[in-house]
């Protein structure tokens, strides 16, 4: 890499962005930095053939990704795309939407970097983020061709039609498999690449707490946040409240605990878990009648619904309106049969429907991983499920004697209950 | 050797022996009968004694499933095979003239047992009829556990008594409600 000419443009590869992002990334290179920067789509079988590794870290698996990339190959050059401001390591990350000029800089200065050192990582990521005029007019170009995108992007492939006969928990795990199988074969593809674990493990945050306080979110910004605010308002006007999100809309009754739609489950993973503009959101009452008359193909639990767009929205990170010393309690079970299930859940519901527990004895006395405990709250939160408790406790465990044949138990259970996501 | 039993209750078509075929290891036994009462109305046959399955566990200890006849006039034999039970599985057949009325009757008749062990309700056939919903239920149980001085939350999940993975669910919520330090030792 380093001997490379000058003149020669820099391969630049992208990882783990969606269509959405990346589309307006292929168009800038390959019409705007032509004799500079190149796209490359050798670096899945060679990493070394890429000059700069974009990665977008809004998603596990990218941001898993990264940190492997980061540490395993450290010798390479990794340019993180996100809508949060940090990135794992000494990587440099800038805001999305990407901004031209703002990405133009950062490659000068990812390019340089191995040559003067660690880049400052925060100071380059607030400048990045300080947009200029003419850069939030870029902003505002890339945001409406991102949903020209996002438009294209589910016009373009084939409708999958949902029959709403069809229970919906049981469409959800079909398009999930299909999920699961379209991620496999990404992999499969860049062998060379497969530096994730194939079994994304549970990040173990634990023992750093300055690492837990950092990992915050808040539920407004998220779609998580749009569903309670449509749930508050169709229960205060009594009728049905339609929420559209870019071209993607859906129908919820807060009476009936029902959401219409025809999201594809791929498409509201990704649309959850990305942090939403308000000004991209709108809210509109519907009358009863009226919602027979829309064209959905789901109808699911709006409970269900709400518990798997919080989990993605959380993604391990804690909602901000929580303290880690706060005691807690369960007030019912999530519906563990339906919902979206991740690993240690029904274990943490256990826990915090036995006795008041803070979420840092969760995590250390019980040695659960904070990013499912995280995810557990987020989504028990956003229902309701989960209350502050301020009275007194009481730690009284008792030993079983039976544990240990619970415990032989639990093993034989695992294969047929726990068919459970990496969240 | 100790084994263990784990009781499966619930009114006339909730499905506890669908969820015990669905679960055991072995054979399922059944003392399934014509039903020549009432009961004809849902279903062909009734247990009139018990329904009986098996898990077999690593080192050749067992649990053993008990499965209750659903109608009141066998509630002789509820405490016979309740006795040695460590925890309940009460299911509730939503389509059912009164589920929630069965949710009182059946929390009361094993109200001593579920104050001494442990207690986890499906809620079967609500895909048949969406009322009462879980909300309902949790809200009916939350009144009756302060009348009756049990534990105010229990898992109370969705339930289709032929799917194996809800059946197991359902044990898997009862043994972490049972022993909560079991998440200190289960991966």
């Amino acid at each position: 890499m380093s001997d490379k000419k000058i003149d020669k443009p820099l391969a630049i590869a992208i990882h783990h962005c969606s269509d959405r992002q990346a589309k307006p990334l292929r168009y800038f290179f390959q019409s705007r930095t032509i004799g500079q920067y190149e796209l490359t789509s050798n670096a899945d079988s060679d990493l070394h053939k890429a000059d700069i590794h974009i990665v977008d870290i809004d998603s596990r698996e990218g941001i898993d990704y990264a940190e492997e990339l980061l540490e395993t190959q450290p010798e390479l050059k990794v340019l993180c795309i996100s809508f949060e401001k940090s990135a794992p390591g000494q990587a440099l990350c800038i805001k999305k939407p990407v901004q031209k000029d703002a990405l133009l800089r950062a490659l000068s200065k990812v390019q340089l970097a191995k040559a003067r050192g660690p880049v400052d990582v925060q100071k380059v990521a607030s400048q990045s983020s300080q947009a200029s005029e003419p850069e939030k007019k870029d902003t505002e170009e890339n945001t409406s061709r991102f949903h020209a995108d996002l438009q294209e992007s589910v016009v373009s492939k084939k409708t999958e039609v949902y029959k709403s006969s069809v229970p919906a928990a049981v469409s959800a795990e079909k398009s999930q498999s299909k999920f699961q199988k379209v991620g496999e074969a990404k992999n499969t593809a860049g062998a060379a690449l497969r530096l994730r674990k194939s079994q994304s493990l549970p990040r173990q945050v634990n023992d750093d707490l300055g690492e837990l306080e950092q990992a915050r979110y808040q539920s407004e910004n998220y779609l998580q946040g749009i569903i309670n605010t449509a749930i508050d308002r169709s229960r205060d006007e009594g009728q049905p409240v339609k929420v559209t999100i870019a071209k993607e809309s859906f129908t919820i009754c807060a009476v009936k605990r029902k959401i219409w739609h025809k999201i594809k489950y791929n498409t509201l993973r990704s649309i959850s878990s990305s942090p939403i503009l308000e000004t991209n959101t709108e809210l509109s009452a519907l009358g009863q009648a009226n919602v027979a008359g829309v064209d959905y193909l789901i109808e699911e639990s709006l409970d269900d619904f709400l518990w798997r767009s919080s989990a993605w929205a959380s993604r391990g990170r804690l909602l901000d309106d929580v303290s880690l010393n706060q005691n807690l309690r369960l007030t019912r079970w999530p519906n563990l049969t339906r919902v979206l299930l991740f690993p240690h859940a029904s274990k943490i519901a256990a826990v915090l429907a036995s006795r008041p527990i803070n979420l840092l004895e969760l995590i250390q006395d019980y040695k659960l991983p904070a990013y499912y405990v995280f995810s557990f709250y987020s989504a028990a939160a956003s229902l309701g499920y989960i209350t502050r408790y301020d009275g007194p406790r009481s730690n009284v465990e008792t030993a079983k004697e039976e544990r240990g044949i619970f415990l032989k138990l639990l093993d034989r259970l695992r294969p047929q209950s726990y068919k459970s996501e990496q969240i | 050797m100790i084994d263990h039993k784990i009781i499966i209750t619930g009114p006339v078509a909730a499905g506890k022996t669908t969820a015990i075929k669905a679960i055991s290891d072995v054979m399922h036994v059944s003392t399934d009968e014509s039903a020549s009462d009432m009961t004809n109305s849902t279903k062909s046959s009734t247990t009139v004694a018990m329904d009986y399955g098996v898990i077999k566990l690593e080192g050749g200890q067992k649990i053993h499933l008990y499965g209750t006849p659903g109608q009141e006039r066998f509630d002789f034999m509820w405490d016979i095979l309740a006795r040695g039970g460590i925890g309940l599985v009460l299911l509730i057949n939503n389509s059912a003239k009164q589920p929630l009325a069965d949710l009182d009757f059946f929390i009361a008749k094993f109200r001593d047992f579920i104050a001494k062990t442990g207690l986890v309700i499906g809620v079967s056939k609500l895909d048949q009829n969406a009322e009462p919903n879980l909300d309902q239920y949790h809200e009916r149980y939350a009144e009756l556990a302060k009348k009756h001085g049990l534990s105010p939350v229990v898992p109370i999940f969705e339930t289709d008594a032929r799917l194996k993975e809800d059946v197991a669910m359902l044990l898997e919520a009862l043994l972490f409600s049972l022993d909560t330090e079991l998440s200190k030792q289960h991966v």
